[in-house]
Protein backbone atom coordinates (compact mmCIF):
# COMPACT_ATOMS: atom_id res chain seq x y z
CA UNK A 1 0.00 0.00 0.00
CA UNK A 2 1.32 3.48 -0.99
CA UNK A 3 2.50 6.04 1.87
CA UNK A 4 -0.07 8.25 0.74
CA UNK A 5 -2.97 5.53 0.68
CA UNK A 6 -3.02 5.83 4.66
CA UNK A 7 -4.34 8.88 5.97
CA UNK A 8 -7.30 8.31 4.52
CA UNK A 9 -7.59 4.78 5.64
CA UNK A 10 -6.38 6.13 9.20
CA UNK A 11 -9.21 8.22 9.55
CA UNK A 12 -11.66 5.52 8.72
CA UNK A 13 -9.55 3.09 11.65
CA UNK A 14 -10.14 5.91 13.52
CA UNK A 15 -13.97 6.33 12.49
CA UNK A 16 -14.48 2.40 13.12
CA UNK A 17 -12.33 2.24 16.59
CA UNK A 18 -14.69 4.89 17.61
CA UNK A 19 -18.29 3.08 16.81
CA UNK A 20 -16.84 0.13 18.07
CA UNK A 21 -16.15 2.05 21.52
CA UNK A 22 -19.29 3.74 21.22
CA UNK A 23 -21.12 0.23 20.51
CA UNK A 24 -19.55 -0.89 23.62
CA UNK A 25 -20.54 1.83 25.54
CA UNK A 26 -24.28 1.74 24.45
CA UNK A 27 -24.49 -2.12 25.14
CA UNK A 28 -23.09 -1.19 29.00
CA UNK A 29 -25.53 1.39 29.18
CA UNK A 30 -28.27 -0.72 28.40
CA UNK A 31 -27.33 -3.24 31.00
CA UNK A 32 -26.78 -0.90 33.50
CA UNK A 33 -29.93 1.61 33.22
CA UNK A 34 -32.63 0.03 35.92
CA UNK A 35 -36.50 -0.14 34.17
CA UNK A 36 -38.26 2.54 35.16
CA UNK A 37 -40.46 1.05 38.54
CA UNK A 38 -36.89 0.81 40.36
CA UNK A 39 -35.87 4.63 39.11
CA UNK A 40 -39.12 5.13 40.59
CA UNK A 41 -38.47 3.78 43.88
CA UNK A 42 -34.59 4.68 44.25
CA UNK A 43 -36.06 8.52 43.65
CA UNK A 44 -38.53 8.53 46.17
CA UNK A 45 -36.05 6.36 48.26
CA UNK A 46 -33.16 9.18 47.61
CA UNK A 47 -35.97 11.70 48.44
CA UNK A 48 -36.82 10.46 51.94
CA UNK A 49 -33.30 9.68 52.79
CA UNK A 50 -32.54 11.79 55.94
CA UNK A 51 -36.16 13.30 56.43
CA UNK A 52 -37.27 10.39 59.30
CA UNK A 53 -40.64 9.19 58.78
CA UNK A 54 -41.93 11.01 61.42
CA UNK B 1 -72.30 20.47 59.97
CA UNK B 2 -69.87 21.63 62.17
CA UNK B 3 -68.52 24.69 60.41
CA UNK B 4 -66.88 22.14 57.63
CA UNK B 5 -66.91 22.65 54.07
CA UNK B 6 -68.23 21.11 51.31
CA UNK B 7 -65.69 19.99 48.60
CA UNK B 8 -65.35 18.11 45.52
CA UNK B 9 -61.74 17.21 44.93
CA UNK B 10 -59.74 17.32 41.45
CA UNK B 11 -59.42 13.66 39.46
CA UNK B 12 -56.39 12.77 41.02
CA UNK B 13 -53.79 12.88 38.58
CA UNK B 14 -52.75 9.27 37.31
CA UNK B 15 -49.47 8.25 36.40
CA UNK B 16 -47.39 5.01 35.55
CA UNK B 17 -44.73 6.41 37.14
CA UNK B 18 -44.48 9.15 40.08
CA UNK B 19 -41.21 10.85 38.13
CA UNK B 20 -43.94 11.39 35.26
CA UNK B 21 -45.44 13.72 37.65
CA UNK B 22 -41.98 16.09 38.10
CA UNK B 23 -42.39 19.72 35.74
CA UNK B 24 -39.27 21.75 35.55
CA UNK B 25 -39.19 25.52 34.97
CA UNK B 26 -37.84 26.53 31.75
CA UNK B 27 -36.87 29.87 32.96
CA UNK B 28 -35.54 28.85 36.89
CA UNK B 29 -34.80 25.58 36.53
CA UNK B 30 -37.02 24.32 39.20
CA UNK B 31 -38.83 21.21 39.78
CA UNK B 32 -42.33 21.26 40.78
CA UNK B 33 -44.44 18.01 41.71
CA UNK B 34 -47.89 20.54 41.51
CA UNK B 35 -50.62 20.21 38.59
CA UNK B 36 -50.93 24.36 38.09
CA UNK B 37 -49.77 26.23 35.19
CA UNK B 38 -47.55 28.46 37.56
CA UNK B 39 -44.04 28.02 38.58
CA UNK B 40 -43.97 27.33 42.62
CA UNK B 41 -40.96 29.14 42.73
CA UNK B 42 -40.29 32.09 40.41
CA UNK B 43 -44.57 31.99 39.58
CA UNK B 44 -44.24 32.28 36.12
CA UNK B 45 -46.75 30.70 33.65
CA UNK B 46 -46.70 28.56 31.10
CA UNK B 47 -42.80 27.92 31.42
CA UNK B 48 -43.33 24.15 33.00
CA UNK B 49 -41.89 20.96 31.12
CA UNK B 50 -41.94 17.47 31.92
CA UNK B 51 -39.01 16.36 33.49
CA UNK B 52 -37.82 13.57 31.38
CA UNK B 53 -38.08 16.18 28.70
CA UNK B 54 -35.16 18.10 30.74
CA UNK B 55 -31.95 18.41 28.27
CA UNK B 56 -33.26 16.14 25.37
CA UNK B 57 -32.76 18.95 22.86
CA UNK B 58 -29.21 18.87 23.36
CA UNK B 59 -28.89 15.08 23.76
CA UNK B 60 -30.28 14.93 20.07
CA UNK B 61 -28.60 17.62 18.53
CA UNK B 62 -25.12 15.88 20.18
CA UNK B 63 -26.29 13.04 18.27
CA UNK B 64 -26.65 14.87 15.24
CA UNK B 65 -23.80 16.73 15.54
CA UNK B 66 -22.09 13.04 15.84
CA UNK B 67 -23.35 11.99 13.24
CA UNK B 68 -22.31 15.03 10.72
CA UNK B 69 -18.44 14.61 12.37
CA UNK B 70 -18.63 10.49 11.19
CA UNK B 71 -19.91 11.62 7.75
CA UNK B 72 -17.12 14.44 7.30
CA UNK B 73 -14.54 11.94 8.33
CA UNK B 74 -15.97 9.86 5.29
CA UNK B 75 -15.96 12.51 3.16
CA UNK B 76 -12.58 13.84 4.02
CA UNK B 77 -11.27 9.81 3.89
CA UNK B 78 -12.23 9.89 0.04
CA UNK B 79 -11.08 13.43 -0.95
CA UNK B 80 -7.41 12.99 0.54
CA UNK B 81 -7.21 9.36 -1.65
CA UNK B 82 -4.67 9.72 -4.21
CA UNK B 83 -6.15 8.16 -6.92
CA UNK B 84 -9.70 7.01 -8.29
CA UNK B 85 -9.46 3.06 -7.03
CA UNK B 86 -8.22 4.44 -3.67
CA UNK B 87 -11.26 6.77 -3.62
CA UNK B 88 -13.59 4.15 -4.30
CA UNK B 89 -12.50 1.73 -1.58
CA UNK B 90 -12.60 4.58 0.86
CA UNK B 91 -16.33 5.52 -0.09
CA UNK B 92 -17.52 2.49 0.09
CA UNK B 93 -16.00 1.72 3.85
CA UNK B 94 -16.59 4.81 4.44
CA UNK B 95 -20.26 4.12 3.29
CA UNK B 96 -20.32 0.61 5.38
CA UNK B 97 -19.06 2.79 8.21
CA UNK B 98 -22.23 5.25 8.53
CA UNK B 99 -24.19 2.28 7.50
CA UNK B 100 -23.14 0.60 10.95
CA UNK B 101 -23.54 4.24 12.65
CA UNK B 102 -27.24 4.35 11.72
CA UNK B 103 -27.79 0.68 12.37
CA UNK B 104 -26.10 0.64 15.87
CA UNK B 105 -27.84 4.36 16.70
CA UNK B 106 -31.14 1.96 15.70
CA UNK B 107 -30.70 -0.79 17.43
CA UNK B 108 -30.18 1.37 20.62
CA UNK B 109 -32.42 4.18 20.55
CA UNK B 110 -34.91 3.01 22.87
CA UNK B 111 -32.42 3.12 25.87
CA UNK B 112 -31.20 6.73 24.90
CA UNK B 113 -34.28 8.28 26.97
CA UNK B 114 -34.54 6.25 29.79
CA UNK B 115 -30.38 6.47 30.03
CA UNK B 116 -31.36 10.21 30.38
CA UNK B 117 -34.14 9.98 32.74
CA UNK B 118 -31.62 7.54 34.96
CA UNK B 119 -29.06 10.46 35.27
CA UNK B 120 -31.16 13.13 35.50
CA UNK B 121 -33.15 11.87 38.16
CA UNK B 122 -29.92 10.92 39.97
CA UNK B 123 -28.27 14.50 39.03
CA UNK B 124 -30.96 16.34 40.02
CA UNK B 125 -32.07 14.80 43.38
CA UNK B 126 -31.32 17.87 45.17
CA UNK B 127 -33.09 20.11 42.52
CA UNK B 128 -36.31 17.87 42.97
CA UNK B 129 -36.15 18.08 46.96
CA UNK B 130 -35.52 22.03 46.87
CA UNK B 131 -38.57 21.91 44.57
CA UNK B 132 -41.04 19.41 46.96
CA UNK B 133 -40.18 21.56 49.80
CA UNK B 134 -40.85 25.08 47.71
CA UNK B 135 -44.59 22.92 47.18
CA UNK B 136 -44.51 22.61 50.43
CA UNK B 137 -44.12 26.28 51.35
CA UNK B 138 -46.85 27.01 48.96
CA UNK B 139 -49.52 24.80 50.41
CA UNK B 140 -48.40 25.87 53.58
CA UNK B 141 -49.68 29.30 51.94
CA UNK B 142 -52.85 27.97 51.03
CA UNK B 143 -53.27 26.74 54.24
CA UNK B 144 -53.12 30.04 55.94
CA UNK B 145 -54.98 32.01 53.48
CA UNK B 146 -58.03 29.12 54.66
CA UNK B 147 -57.68 27.65 51.12
CA UNK B 148 -57.71 24.13 52.52
CA UNK B 149 -58.93 22.57 49.36
CA UNK B 150 -55.53 23.98 47.18
CA UNK B 151 -53.62 23.20 50.31
CA UNK B 152 -54.85 19.62 50.33
CA UNK B 153 -54.54 19.02 46.38
CA UNK B 154 -50.88 20.39 46.65
CA UNK B 155 -49.86 18.71 49.63
CA UNK B 156 -51.40 15.13 48.11
CA UNK B 157 -49.18 15.58 45.10
CA UNK B 158 -46.60 16.26 47.35
CA UNK B 159 -47.23 13.06 49.53
CA UNK B 160 -46.41 11.19 46.19
CA UNK B 161 -42.77 11.74 46.88
CA UNK B 162 -42.25 12.40 50.29
CA UNK B 163 -43.65 9.68 52.41
CA UNK B 164 -43.52 11.70 56.09
CA UNK B 165 -45.84 11.65 59.09
CA UNK B 166 -45.58 15.15 58.87
CA UNK B 167 -46.81 15.52 54.96
CA UNK B 168 -49.72 12.58 56.50
CA UNK B 169 -50.96 15.22 59.40
CA UNK B 170 -51.09 17.90 57.14
CA UNK B 171 -53.05 16.47 54.83
CA UNK B 172 -55.63 15.15 57.58
CA UNK B 173 -55.63 18.37 58.79
CA UNK B 174 -56.78 19.86 55.73
CA UNK B 175 -58.98 16.99 55.49
CA UNK B 176 -60.56 17.68 58.51
CA UNK B 177 -62.46 20.56 56.72
CA UNK B 178 -64.34 19.24 54.71
CA UNK B 179 -67.77 17.22 54.92
CA UNK B 180 -66.29 14.21 53.55
CA UNK B 181 -68.70 12.16 51.32
CA UNK B 182 -68.53 8.68 49.68
CA UNK B 183 -68.37 9.94 45.85
CA UNK B 184 -64.87 11.63 47.27
CA UNK B 185 -61.53 10.39 45.80
CA UNK B 186 -60.61 9.92 49.67
CA UNK B 187 -57.54 8.52 51.00
CA UNK B 188 -56.52 6.25 53.50
CA UNK B 189 -53.79 4.32 52.97
CA UNK B 190 -51.31 6.55 52.35
CA UNK B 191 -52.36 8.76 55.76
CA UNK B 192 -51.66 6.04 57.94
CA UNK B 193 -48.82 7.49 59.92
CA UNK B 194 -46.33 5.29 62.09
CA UNK B 195 -47.35 5.95 65.62
CA UNK B 196 -50.61 6.39 67.45
CA UNK B 197 -52.52 9.94 66.24
CA UNK B 198 -56.30 10.84 67.54
CA UNK B 199 -56.49 12.91 64.49
CA UNK B 200 -55.99 9.90 62.15
CA UNK B 201 -58.19 7.99 64.47
CA UNK B 202 -60.83 10.36 63.86
CA UNK B 203 -60.26 10.82 60.32
CA UNK B 204 -60.27 6.64 60.10
CA UNK B 205 -63.67 6.80 62.01
CA UNK B 206 -64.94 9.38 59.48
CA UNK B 207 -63.83 7.37 56.57
CA UNK B 208 -64.54 4.68 57.98
CA UNK B 209 -68.82 5.65 58.24
CA UNK B 210 -68.71 7.14 55.12
CA UNK B 211 -66.56 4.78 52.80
CA UNK B 212 -65.65 1.51 54.55
CA UNK B 213 -64.09 -0.19 51.67
CA UNK B 214 -61.01 2.25 51.78
CA UNK B 215 -59.98 0.05 54.77
CA UNK B 216 -57.35 -2.18 53.58
CA UNK B 217 -54.30 -4.00 54.78
CA UNK B 218 -52.33 -1.23 56.16
CA UNK B 219 -54.95 0.44 57.83
CA UNK B 220 -55.99 -2.90 59.62
CA UNK B 221 -52.63 -3.64 60.48
CA UNK B 222 -52.75 0.08 62.19
CA UNK B 223 -55.92 -0.20 64.30
CA UNK B 224 -54.53 -4.23 65.58
CA UNK B 225 -51.58 -2.60 66.68
CA UNK B 226 -52.83 0.46 68.19
CA UNK B 227 -56.05 -1.11 69.54
CA UNK B 228 -55.91 -0.07 72.96
CA UNK B 229 -55.73 3.17 72.41
CA UNK B 230 -57.92 3.49 69.95
CA UNK B 231 -60.44 1.76 72.09
CA UNK B 232 -60.26 4.52 74.76
CA UNK B 233 -61.27 7.35 72.34
CA UNK B 234 -65.26 7.88 72.77
CA UNK B 235 -65.89 6.69 69.48
CA UNK B 236 -63.50 4.06 69.91
CA UNK B 237 -65.67 1.10 70.06
CA UNK B 238 -67.75 2.16 67.55
CA UNK B 239 -64.61 2.89 65.24
CA UNK B 240 -63.41 -1.14 65.75
CA UNK B 241 -66.62 -2.16 64.61
CA UNK B 242 -66.39 -0.88 61.31
CA UNK B 243 -62.87 -1.88 61.12
CA UNK B 244 -63.75 -5.49 61.64
CA UNK B 245 -66.88 -4.61 59.15
CA UNK B 246 -64.06 -3.72 56.87
CA UNK B 247 -61.80 -6.81 57.67
CA UNK B 248 -64.83 -9.27 56.07
CA UNK B 249 -63.99 -8.12 52.98
CA UNK B 250 -61.70 -10.59 52.70
CA UNK B 251 -61.44 -14.55 53.69
CA UNK B 252 -57.38 -13.80 54.06
CA UNK B 253 -58.18 -11.30 57.16
CA UNK B 254 -60.25 -13.58 59.40
CA UNK B 255 -57.00 -15.48 60.47
CA UNK B 256 -55.00 -12.08 61.22
CA UNK B 257 -57.74 -10.12 62.67
CA UNK B 258 -59.63 -13.47 64.31
CA UNK B 259 -59.49 -11.68 68.24
CA UNK B 260 -60.30 -8.22 66.69
CA UNK B 261 -63.40 -9.51 64.82
CA UNK B 262 -64.63 -12.15 67.37
CA UNK B 263 -64.74 -9.50 69.93
CA UNK B 264 -66.95 -7.14 67.78
CA UNK B 265 -69.37 -9.89 66.10
CA UNK B 266 -71.92 -8.73 68.76
CA UNK B 267 -72.02 -5.02 67.37
CA UNK B 268 -71.04 -6.00 63.72
CA UNK B 269 -74.73 -4.75 61.56
CA UNK B 270 -76.66 -8.09 60.29
CA UNK B 271 -75.02 -7.35 56.85
CA UNK B 272 -71.73 -8.15 58.07
CA UNK B 273 -72.31 -10.83 60.81
CA UNK B 274 -74.58 -12.70 58.07
CA UNK B 275 -71.34 -12.04 55.70
CA UNK B 276 -69.06 -13.37 58.16
CA UNK B 277 -71.25 -16.63 58.70
CA UNK B 278 -70.59 -17.10 55.07
CA UNK B 279 -66.86 -16.70 55.52
CA UNK B 280 -67.01 -19.13 58.53
CA UNK B 281 -69.00 -21.77 56.98
CA UNK B 282 -66.70 -21.52 53.36
CA UNK B 283 -63.64 -21.67 55.77
CA UNK B 284 -65.41 -24.82 57.96
CA UNK B 285 -62.70 -25.86 60.59
CA UNK B 286 -59.83 -23.19 59.57
CA UNK B 287 -60.93 -20.85 62.84
CA UNK B 288 -62.65 -23.01 65.27
CA UNK B 289 -62.58 -20.06 68.14
CA UNK B 290 -64.05 -17.29 65.95
CA UNK B 291 -66.48 -20.10 64.53
CA UNK B 292 -67.23 -20.68 68.17
CA UNK B 293 -67.93 -16.68 69.02
CA UNK B 294 -69.94 -16.01 66.42
CA UNK B 295 -72.31 -19.52 66.95
CA UNK B 296 -72.51 -17.75 70.57
CA UNK B 297 -73.40 -14.64 69.04
CA UNK B 298 -76.00 -16.18 66.29
CA UNK B 299 -77.86 -17.83 69.52
CA UNK B 300 -77.72 -14.86 71.55
CA UNK B 301 -78.76 -12.19 69.26
CA UNK B 302 -80.24 -13.60 66.08
CA UNK B 303 -82.20 -16.63 67.53
CA UNK B 304 -85.18 -16.27 65.25
CA UNK B 305 -83.27 -15.20 62.58
CA UNK B 306 -83.60 -18.25 59.97
CA UNK B 307 -80.86 -16.87 57.42
CA UNK B 308 -78.08 -16.72 60.23
CA UNK B 309 -79.08 -19.81 61.97
CA UNK B 310 -78.71 -21.35 58.74
CA UNK B 311 -75.63 -20.52 57.98
CA UNK B 312 -74.54 -20.72 61.70
CA UNK B 313 -75.51 -24.61 61.02
CA UNK B 314 -72.98 -25.11 58.47
CA UNK B 315 -70.10 -23.57 60.45
CA UNK B 316 -70.32 -25.07 64.06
Amino acid sequence: MAAEAWPPYLLLACVGLYLLAKAMRLRRRMRTTPPPAVMDAELVERLNAGRGPE
Amino acid sequence: MNGKLAARFSKPYVTAHRFERLRYCRKCGSVTSLRGAACSSCGRSGTLRPLSRMGAGKARLRVLLEAAILAAAAVAAVYLSPNPLEKAIAAILGAGLLTGCALLLRRYSSTFAPYRLHRLLLDQTEQIARGLDADEKAAEADYDADRYLDCYEKLREIGEFLLTDRIRYNKIICLDHFVLRKDMDLELESVVPHKFSKLFARYLWEVSKVNRALIREKTLDYALRFRGDIERLPYGPELMTNVASAALRSRSNLGACEYLIGDYAVALPRDRFLRLCSLLAASRGEHPELAARAAAVARSRYAGDEAVQRLARAFS
